[in-house]
């Protein structure tokens, strides 16, 4: 069924065209996956569902690929989670291996994408069988469960992530109280008493905000001199087998961390870069150019990236900022994401996922014939980029209500942006929370109205206690972390930064 | 840096005081069950604790001077290109949003990139073009449109 709908001529275009975008973005400085979504979101209005969604999907993953380009050629990675890949793929760049280094990330990121798809048609489903079992409670504890994991696995101070959370939830809030009817913090503003609509504060927090954070970076960087010939491309047999394995473990690693909320694909990477290490039997000659510590991270990256849309589809909760504008979108379009999704909207769900075997497909063809084209592309000043970025963001504010208001509204959170990650609080919270606001919020009212207020009905329900727990213990993870840094146990963080 | 941080963890003590304020007035809980108050009150606590912390962790601080700095020498590209889209938001009443952002975006180019005029000049007709028949025409958003009629 989903391969009737992703084969459509309209649907392959908008698949081409989100793994070009995505690549191109990867590619790109200064501008990522969220931003490029939040960009087009806006433009979308008219779109098929099914066909914005397959785009959307698309850049998601192509970015995935892109970032490699950087990572190998210029020691710079497109994206976060393509860090890992600086390590191993820049030496092999230097030793006249770019061509194996960028061909194994593509194979490698293509096995494990594919892998991960047959493991998301089989468990999706099920999860979403699950999922309609969840009541008020569920979700309230779900919502509390991905918010605490954006401090396990979110990086930097948990009080700014804690923080940064708090601030998403109350933006979510402000406008008509849906229960009551009365407006909350709109202060007689007749655009606020429908609330702040999220385009508008993720076209300023990721558009705006990475324009003015990108031009206090310098950019001076030196692309390696280095022609990429066809035949450099192909994998000899001792790279093969060195893989093999790599691409496996870290396709694995990747499907499951992608599926955990806020788990994303940077930490993926991470993992599946320290297990391979730690599996490797020549652990010490990881950094100096060995293929699996390209194979593994950029498998792992990739499998998260398709991962990450269980549970979106199927729990309606985002695992990372891009699929949390995704689930903006999918309001936007009037479908809710949830179990019921995989009944309402089978059309969408499996030509979403086939979408996906294409898409991989595609990506590796373009990471290996068109390489050429997309490292041109990293010659394109930030300068001109930035007035396209702006336009975009603009637009993009201005047709969610057509009003010049939410224009500037947009500016301001451009500038509360830029000045949040200048003082270390970390935007995707934020994000998150706006998203699961409403859900949060309507959840945890509902479920004191069911219980008569008594705040043990989260902990009374087997599958809302296991969430709650499982939040309690994401929250206190900071303090287990600090614990054990004084107990002389070194590194425990998960953060790239802690590299 | 350090200065940034504590006007910073001082900001976001005050958002939880204005948060907290303004939802006292908000009806906190009703026979049903928690009333439209109830979470912002919760969020206005929060955000009060969590800033008291942060103000507590600067004033704490035992290198108060090698946090790096808030504005760096490029910081002065940002605030350029911030001025030039003020001024391209307030031209667009008046040039429409097509030529309003199109000059915004040569200029940025111009000051902040020094490329050449003729360069700048032409993406400035580009980006209008482009703005107009995509946004305006093919994707049928009703732009703000200035005195030329575009």
């Amino acid at each position: 069924m989903g391969f009737s709908i992703s084969m459509t001529w309209e649907n392959l275009l908008y698949c081409l065209a989100g793994c070009f975008v995505g690549q191109l973005v990867g590619v790109l400085p200064g501008i990522g996956a969220p931003t490029a979504v939040a960009l087009l979101l806006p433009l979308t209005f008219s779109v098929n569902p099914t066909s914005a969604i397959i785009l959307f999907a698309g850049i998601y993953y192509g970015v995935a690929y892109g970032g490699t380009i950087t990572s190998v050629l210029i020691n710079v990675p497109g994206e976060s989670s393509s860090v890992m890949t600086c390590l191993d793929g820049y030496q092999m760049a230097k030793q006249g291996r770019a061509g194996a280094a960028l061909s194994v990330a593509a194979i490698g990121s293509w096995i494990a994408g594919t892998l991960s798809v047959v493991l998301l048609m089989a468990f999706a489903p099920a999860l979403a069988k699950f999922a309609l079992r969840f009541g008020p409670p569920e979700y309230f504890g779900l919502a509390m469960m991905a918010f605490g994991m954006l401090t396990v696995f979110g990086g930097g101070d948990p009080i700014k992530i804690i923080i940064s959370t708090l601030v998403g939830l109350f933006l979510a809030i402000i406008g008509l109280d849906i229960v009551s009817g009365v407006p909350r913090f709109a202060f007689d503003i007749p655009q606020l008493l429908g609330g702040i609509d999220f385009i508008v504060i993720i076209c300023g927090i990721f558009g705006l905000a990475e324009v003015f954070n990108s031009l206090e970076q310098e950019q001076e960087t030196e692309l390696l001199k280095q022609k990429i010939k066809l035949k450099d491309m192909f994998l000899n047999w001792d790279d093969w087998v060195a893989s093999r394995w790599a691409i496996f473990r870290g396709g694995v690693i990747g499907f499951f961390i992608g599926l955990i909320p806020a788990g994303g694909i940077t930490t993926a990477s991470f993992l599946a870069y320290l297990a391979e290490k730690r599996v490797s039997k020549h652990p010490e000659k990881f950094g100096t150019g060995v293929i699996e510590g390209i194979a593994s991270p950029e498998a792992a990256n990739n499998a998260a990236s398709i991962s990450g849309f269980a549970p979106l589809l199927a729990l309606g909760v985002p695992g990372s900022p891009t699929t949390a504008i995704m689930l903006a979108g999918f309001m936007m379009w009037g479908i809710r994401p949830g179990p019921l999704l995989f009944q309402n909207n089978a059309d969408l769900v499996w030509g979403l996922i086939s979408s996906k075997f294409i898409g991989n497909f595609l990506l590796v063809c373009m990471n290996i014939f068109l390489i050429p084209v997309f490292v041109s592309m990293l010659r394109v000043p930030y300068t001109i980029l930035m007035g396209f970025i702006v336009i975009f963001a603009s637009i993009g504010a201005f047709t969610t209500n057509n009003s010049l208001f939410d224009i500037w509204m947009m500016m301001g959170f451009g500038i509360l942006g830029y000045i949040m990650t200048k003082l270390k609080y970390p935007i995707v919270p934020l994000v998150l929370a706006l998203v699961l606001g409403r859900l949060a919020e309507n959840s945890l009212r509902q479920s004191l109205m069911i219980s008569g207020g008594d705040p043990t009905i989260f902990f009374t329900r087997p599958i809302s206690l296991l969430f709650m727990a499982l939040a309690i213990l994401a929250y206190l993870t900071p303090i287990f972390r600090w614990g054990l840094k004084r107990a002389g146990y070194g590194k425990v963080s998960l953060n790239v930064e802690s590299l | 840096m350090w200065r940034a941080q504590f006007i910073g963890a001082w900001a976001v003590l005050l958002l939880g005081l204005f948060i907290i304020v303004f939802s006292i007035p908000l009806q906190y809980y009703t026979e049903l069950g928690p009333g439209p108050g109830f979470l912002p009150l919760l969020l206005g606590i929060g955000i009060l604790i969590g800033g008291v912390i942060e103000v507590v962790k600067a004033f704490m601080a035992k290198n108060k001077t090698g946090q790096g700095v808030f504005l760096t020498p490029r910081s002065k590209l940002g605030f350029q290109m911030l001025g030039l889209i003020v001024v391209g938001f307030l031209l667009i009443p008046v040039l429409g949003i097509s030529f309003g952002l199109s000059l915004c975006t040569a200029a940025a180019m111009k000051v902040i990139g020094k490329h050449k005029v003729l360069t700048c000049g032409l993406t400035a007709v580009g980006s209008a073009i482009f703005i107009h028949y995509v946004f305006g025409q093919w994707l049928d958003i009703p732009l703000p449109k200035g005195l030329i009629g575009w």
